[in-house]
């Protein structure tokens, strides 16, 4: 379970707040977090995951304020918007480095690479640089990336933008499979209408943010 | 332990890949390495050759012998300047004197010889050389001993054989020197020459600089004379001097080192994180620490300084002779004994001090959010 105190973020001292007093708690399953490009959705998720620290509030990890580089290495599994696998490294090293990492003992770790590699439709790329592989290619591989530690804890931001609908599909059935196989906890930023069937609950963040600058807009 | 292999290995072929694609900042820092080191290097080895010329001039010398060259010219000993006032000195110890003639000596095998005119009085420290019964002898090191020599001294003929010198003597020889009573070159004297006086100090006698100071006191009192006073004990104090300014000069060179390369090596340092935050900050999302993302960039550096100084010494020691043929500076020691020094070792510990500091602001990039660098 993940508990929002009261959090506060802004980039930078004269910026506006992001988030704002934001409070939330995020129980087992899959939860989306939707709502308008800078409403704070990505920013939050990396808040939790400890890649940004909030200015003021508090998070809480199963009752501790702890997410830090261990709980990171261990516990959750991140998928950013953009490049996420290590250029230089086949796929097939990028999760076992993940894995390493994780502290996952070596028999452990080529069963998780083979299995996902398998579930996600990747047997045939091990060996392939990611520059190498097609965009959709890729992001498998960085849901397998985050998957292969096994997480309690797993953040993704957009994991499905700009994929065809045969990608999302496999993508959305891993995804399903895995959170709700061990109860874990899964929080996806996201505009794609196509995760809602899997959604244990939706977050709507425009509840968050003062419109006025998109109705200005719109007018 | 097998993360750390992955990542190192990671690490390894991103930095690789990095240096072949840019070269330039690779050999920007070489080539600073290369200047910075070769000129210090070269500043220090010089320095302490000459230290060591005079370490060993002062071991040949003896710090209980004096040496003293008084300069008559043809004026001089018209106006009866005396041409042996020093002699005195040799109540403290055991003194041999003799007359450097400003001529030389025509062998008849070709080779000529410096001449030197003895009296009777000189001849108490001449006696390891006059005991075999020859009056006119050569002192070499290049002909055999005993063998019969032919000389003309100006008008002058004389028959000479020749002997091996000793090891005292040869601080006031150079080359062939051909020994001759005064009597039979009596009128060579009229053109000037140097008298010589070394003393080999006896224990109980006032100690060198005393003694010096008297033999300047002498001469100023005469008010005339053209003395030279040489002693290991001037020599010492000119080597303490030398490695006085050495030791100044190596704390300067290896603080302008130490500061020029964390400067370069800080820039490009920082320069080449920015372009490699991106997967560093990946790698950081990994759970890879930073300490370790950091001390790639130290070890990058440090692998960098430390084999181009190493090679440069080596370099510089294996074609030693040839630069300082061509610096015009005459090097004798023994090459491994100048290059590795610990006057080396402080300049390649400048060199690591400085990359050290250049890559503390990698450091501190390192600190900026992962969630701000990854999209």
């Amino acid at each position: 379970m993940i508990s929002c105190k009261n959090i506060y973020y802004r980039y930078g001292r004269k910026a506006p707040w992001v988030l704002e007093d934001f409070s939330h708690t995020f129980a087992s399953g899959i939860h989306l977090i939707k709502g308008y490009s800078g409403c704070g959705k990505s920013t939050l998720i990396r808040i939790i995951g400890g890649y940004l620290r909030q200015q003021r509030g508090q998070i809480e990890i199963d009752g501790y304020a702890n997410n830090g580089r261990k709980f990171r290495k261990e516990d959750l599994g991140f998928v950013f918007q953009q490049l996420n696998l290590l250029p230089l490294a086949s796929v097939q090293r990028n999760l076992h480095l993940s894995a390493a990492l994780a502290g996952i003992p070596k028999q452990k770790r080529e069963e998780n690479v083979a299995h996902f590699l398998k579930r996600l439709g990747l047997e045939d790329f091990t060996k392939r640089l990611p520059k190498s592989m097609s965009g959709g290619q890729q992001q498998r591989a960085t849901i397998a990336r985050a998957l292969i530690k096994e997480p309690k804890i797993l953040l993704l931001d957009e994991p499905t933008s700009g994929l065809d609908d045969l990608n999302t599909e496999v993508i959305l059935k891993v995804l399903s499979d895995f959170v709700t196989e061990e109860k874990r906890l899964a929080i996806i930023c996201t505009h794609d209408t196509r995760l809602d069937r899997i959604a244990h609950d939706i977050v709507d963040f425009n509840r968050f943010l003062p419109l006025e600058g998109h109705l200005e807009a719109l007018a | 332990m097998i993360s750390l292999i992955l990542t190192a290995s990671y690490l390894w072929k991103d930095t690789w890949k990095r240096w072949l694609e840019q070269p330039g900042s690779v050999l920007a820092r070489s080539v600073v390495t290369i200047i910075m080191v070769s000129l210090s290097i070269l500043l220090l080895v010089g320095f302490r050759a000459q230290i060591n010329k005079l370490r060993s001039q002062i071991e040949a010398f003896g710090l209980d012998n004096l040496l003293i060259i008084e300069t008559l010219t043809p004026d001089d000993i018209k106006q009866g300047v005396p041409v042996d006032r020093f002699r005195s000195i040799g109540k403290h110890g055991k003194l041999f004197t003799a007359r450097r003639i400003l001529a030389s000596a025509r062998g008849n095998s070709g080779r000529n010889a410096a001449v030197v005119a003895y009296s009777d009085a000189d001849i108490p420290g001449l006696l390891p050389y006059l005991r075999y019964g020859h009056e006119v002898f050569v002192l070499t090191v290049k002909a055999p001993e005993g063998l019969v020599m032919d000389y003309q001294i100006q008008d002058i003929e004389v028959r000479g054989v020749a002997l091996r010198p000793e090891e005292q003597i040869m601080q006031l020889i150079q080359g062939d020197t051909l020994f001759v009573p005064l009597e039979q070159i009596k009128k060579l004297e009229k053109r000037g020459f140097s008298m010589l006086y070394y003393l080999q100090r006896d224990k109980g006698a006032p100690d060198v600089s005393q003694l010096t100071e008297a033999i300047y006191d002498v001469v100023r009192a005469d008010g005339d004379g053209k003395v030279d006073v040489k002693s290991a004990v001037l020599l010492r104090d000119k080597l303490r001097k030398l490695e006085s300014q050495q030791d100044t000069m190596r704390i300067a060179l290896a603080a302008i080192l130490g500061g020029a390369l964390a400067l370069v090596y800080g820039v490009l340092s920082i320069l080449e994180f920015r372009q490699s935050m991106y997967v560093s900050s990946l790698l950081r999302s990994f759970g890879v620490s930073s300490m370790m993302l950091g001390v790639r960039t130290v070890v990058e550096n440090l692998l960098i300084v430390n084999v181009i100084s190493v090679g440069v010494i080596y370099s510089l020691s294996r074609y030693h002779n040839n630069i300082f043929a061509y610096l015009n500076v005459k090097a004798q020691d023994s090459v491994t004994e100048l290059y590795w020094s610990h006057e080396t070792y402080w300049i390649i510990y400048a060199a690591n001090v400085g990359v050290i500091i250049s890559s503390l602001p990698v450091f501190w990039a390192l600190r900026k959010p992962v969630g701000q660098v990854l999209e």
